[in-house]
């Protein structure tokens, strides 16, 4: 039985030519200078992402996004030259401003990581990821522009001012295309091109269009810029994790009969997370005139979400700790996903009291509690961002965990699996998923 | 690696799918809530809700761009510095403060029935009615400003209700006179629609009827505001010094005192709050007037009645006092007001003397029971 690399999708036969230009030859591992690079890059945006959430958590905690009411400008002034005295004066202006620069700051990380990414490294998965990063940073600033401005954008007095973010958009989709495309003019007339050109296209289309049918309402803008964030900072994360040396050394993974299981539950914990960043979202950026039951209800579907991720992280940490002896990086993962799951669950029930006070069923049956909530207090406002700031942080564990359980672990390809597995054996006598692989 | 990242982009894209859903339902310029609490949909017409909200709109504005009809004497500047939504300015200077602070629990139109209002028990406040709980000022008067302000400052502590003890005192007026703003309107709206739905008022609304409900609702309601605040002594109740108490001796006789006075048949108060002051009376069903017209005779009545208002119905509990603390201040002096006052809209009745009625307790009866409630707690 043989087992082809796991990179056989994007890499050409032994014995053919090299058919991407930047790709001299994908089958041997990306030397260790080539991706240096890109792996510092991936850690600086990831390590500016982080503050940049939780700055924005205390822009949203302060409910301090209106502070400045033009975008991408600053009180009319361009944003880096805003007069340093104003910034630091008023408290709100300060929280926005600096969102805005340090915005930039991860802008800027994330260009520089698309450039290294798409130059140095040999993956044409990791083209990818740069292109999506690139996107996916102009998207979220295009975001909390819109969130900012709202309808005012199609007045004609700043009715420019989306236009170099879109057009941003179009230059690093048209980088991308050339970066990824055949050289010469047959290659560049094949359908596989003409298909890419329209979906990448399509899909700016689409986020243009999304952006401008969104644009009136933005408390729906807020919760989106609110769901993007976590998940751009994952992407920052992941980025780290297969750009380091010791993802690109781990060509031989190890084999263990529950390397299925603890590659569906890491992924399924990243997904349970996020879901529950976005019901996150909903309960923070609830609509003034929403009806009354819309709290109840999304504060529900957070509780019952948050024990099944609580259910779902136990049990991944309980395989771990047994099958998983010879792992240590994933170990190390996954411990500290449980012990910042643990940490957020703490800071959930103290973001819920110092908001809204201790539930009535907690001060009638089990303690005598008068406690009086104090609006915007130290606590509050650091408590509910801490919150915002280690729910990201959880996302980003459980993508990485996933990541090198998808790395490090392989179904064994003669044992059978530990339960009956509809997938196991095939007319071939090979596992679907080995036969994936 | 290709697979891992595929499967997170769809549970990514199935996270988005379940996201999105129902996120369209934020409204970037919110109206006030025509108030038909307890009356069936289809008893109000559309021409009658248009013409209530067309009224309404041209006395008060809309939650965006308030307005104010002449006479009423509330600050304008002050309500506009309250409405609108969220924003500040380079100076510091807030915008919009009520819907910050305020609207996800007493709504946009003061309802007391925000999104978030069924997570507290009691609901937050509905201002529409013009009652206020906690007050310094007689059973029949309408509250100060500065109660209002007290509470602000305060909280109301065991309730969801927080203390806004760290804005400055600009914002906190501009919020009681925004409150005092939709409890009027409030209180106006009611009026008019007794006389649309009820007395069955010609529609479209002339140009008499309108100056009628302006006189007979609007301006009459803001004078009873007016007359409290330029008169404040004919309607504080003054709150006489505690008697100081030489020993021992003489303090635990004014709470044998306060014990007797507390079990009376005449002040009523084991019928709620039971006979050692833990809050499990007899009578435990007991509602503030909010809820009182959701009751019914039978359950099924009740039922059927509760579906004619925004928020289910919801039962009081009785303050036990061997917590030790209240919720309208836990100084002797604020239990003293609550005993003499009572706490409005509730069955809490005022103890202490009214004009024109002698009370139920005095002033020192009213010590003695100071006196008992706070010895429940080991407090004196």
């Amino acid at each position: 039985m043989t087992h082809l690399p796991s990179s056989t999708r994007h890499e050409p036969p032994p014995n053919k030519p090299p058919r991407f230009r930047s790709m001299p030859d994908t089958t041997k591992p990306t030397p260790q200078g080539t991706t240096r690079a890109a792996h510092y890059a991936a850690w600086i945006l990831a390590c500016t992402t982080f503050p940049l959430i939780w700055m924005g958590g205390l822009v949203t905690t302060y409910a301090a996004g209106m502070a400045v009411p033009d975008w991408p400008s600053t009180y009319g002034y361009n944003l880096f030259l805003y007069p340093l005295e104003s910034w630091l004066q008023v408290w709100d202006v300060f929280l926005e401003h600096g969102h805005r620069l340090l915005g930039s700051v991860v802008g800027i990380a994330t260009i520089v990581l698309a450039i290294l990414l798409w130059r140095r490294d040999t993956r044409p998965t990791m083209w990818w990821v740069a292109g999506i990063a690139l996107a996916g940073v102009c998207l979220q600033g295009v975001l909390g522009g819109l969130r900012v401005v709202g309808s005012k954008i199609f007045d004609t007095e700043i009715a420019w001012m989306p236009a170099p973010v879109f057009l941003t958009i179009a230059a690093a989709a048209l980088v991308f295309l050339v970066q990824a495309i055949p050289p010469g003019a047959a290659g560049r007339r094949k359908l596989g091109f003409w298909i890419r050109a329209a979906i990448v296209s399509g899909l700016f289309a689409a986020l243009a269009w999304f952006g401008i049918a969104a644009v009136e309402d933005r408390l729906f803008l807020a919760k989106v810029h609110g769901c993007t964030a976590p998940a751009f900072f994952a992407l920052a994360a992941g980025t780290v994790v297969a750009t380091s040396p010791r993802w690109v050394e781990s060509s031989q993974p190890t084999e263990t009969p529950f390397a299925t299981r603890l590659q569906c539950l890491t992924t399924l914990a990243a997904g349970a997370i996020y879901l529950q960043i976005i019901l996150g979202a909903n309960l923070r950026h609830i609509a003034p005139n929403a009806a009354p039951w819309w709290f109840t209800l999304w504060i529900w579907l957070h509780v019952i979400v948050a024990c099944g991720i609580v259910l779902l992280i136990l049990w991944l940490f309980v395989t771990a700790r047994r099958h998983t002896p010879n792992e240590p990086l994933l170990r190390r993962r996954i411990s500290l996903l449980a012990g910042l799951f643990a940490f957020q669950l703490l800071l959930g029930v103290t973001t819920w009291v110092t908001n809204y006070g201790w539930p009535l069923w907690f001060t009638e049956n089990i303690l005598a509690v008068e406690y009086t909530v104090v609006a915007e207090s130290l606590w509050q406002a650091l408590s509910t961002t801490a919150h915002v700031g280690v729910g990201s942080l959880c996302l980003a564990t459980a993508t990485s965990a996933a990541l090198w359980s998808q790395r490090l672990l392989k179904f064994p390809s003669a044992s059978p699996p530990p339960r009956a597995d509809k997938y196991r054996n095939t007319p071939t006598g090979q596992s679907k998923r080995n036969r994936r692989q | 690696m290709p697979d891992a990242i595929r499967t997170i982009q769809r549970a990514f894209l199935v996270c988005l799918a379940l996201a999105f859903p129902g996120c369209k339902s934020a409204n970037e310029s919110p109206s006030f809530r025509i108030n038909l609490e307890g009356r069936h949909p289809a008893e109000v017409s559309q021409t009658q809700r248009d013409a209530i909200n067309q009224t309404m709109e041209e006395f008060f504005g809309t939650p965006d761009k308030p307005r104010l009809p002449e006479g009423t004497g509330l600050d304008l500047d002050r309500i506009m510095m309250a409405a609108g939504p969220v924003a500040g300015n380079a100076d510091g200077t807030q915008q919009g403060l009520f819907r910050q602070h305020c609207a996800t629990c007493h709504g946009i139109s003061g309802d007391g029935a925000g999104a978030l209002a069924t997570t507290f028990n009691p609901y937050p406040r509905d201002f529409r009615r013009g009652t206020f709980k906690y007050t310094t000022t007689r059973a029949d008067a309408k509250p100060l400003r500065s109660d209002l302000q007290r509470t602000l400052l305060r909280g109301i502590p065991g309730t969801g209700m927080p203390s806004f003890s760290e804005l400055p005192t600009g914002q906190l007026e501009a919020l009681v006179e925004y409150v005092v703003y939709l409890s009027l309107r409030g209180e106006t709206e009611q009026y008019l629609i007794q006389l649309v739905l009820d007395e069955g008022e010609y529609l479209p609304l002339g140009t008499d009827a309108k100056e009628m409900i302006l006189e007979d609702a609007t301006l009459w309601v803001a004078e009873q505001w007016a007359d409290v605040e330029q008169n404040p002594n004919e309607y504080i109740v003054p709150v006489p010094p505690r008697p100081v108490y030489a020993s021992d001796a003489q303090f635990a006789e004014s709470v044998a005192r306060g014990k007797r006075l507390y079990s009376s048949k005449d002040a009523q108060c084991v019928q709620c709050h039971g006979p050692d002051g833990a809050g499990d009376g007899e009578d435990d069903e007991i509602y503030d007037d909010w809820n009182k017209p959701k009751k019914g005779v039978t359950p099924e009545q009740t039922a059927k009645l509760s579906r004619l208002y925004t928020l289910p119905i919801q039962k009081l509990r009785a303050r036990d006092f061997r917590e030790g603390a209240f919720r309208g201040g836990s100084n002797p002096e604020d239990l003293y007001r609550r005993v003499h006052i009572g706490i409005k809209g509730t069955p809490m009745p005022a103890a202490g003397p009214q004009p024109g009625a002698k009370g139920v307790f005095t002033p020192q009866d009213i010590w003695d029971v100071v006196n008992y409630v706070l010895s429940l707690s080991g407090e004196d």
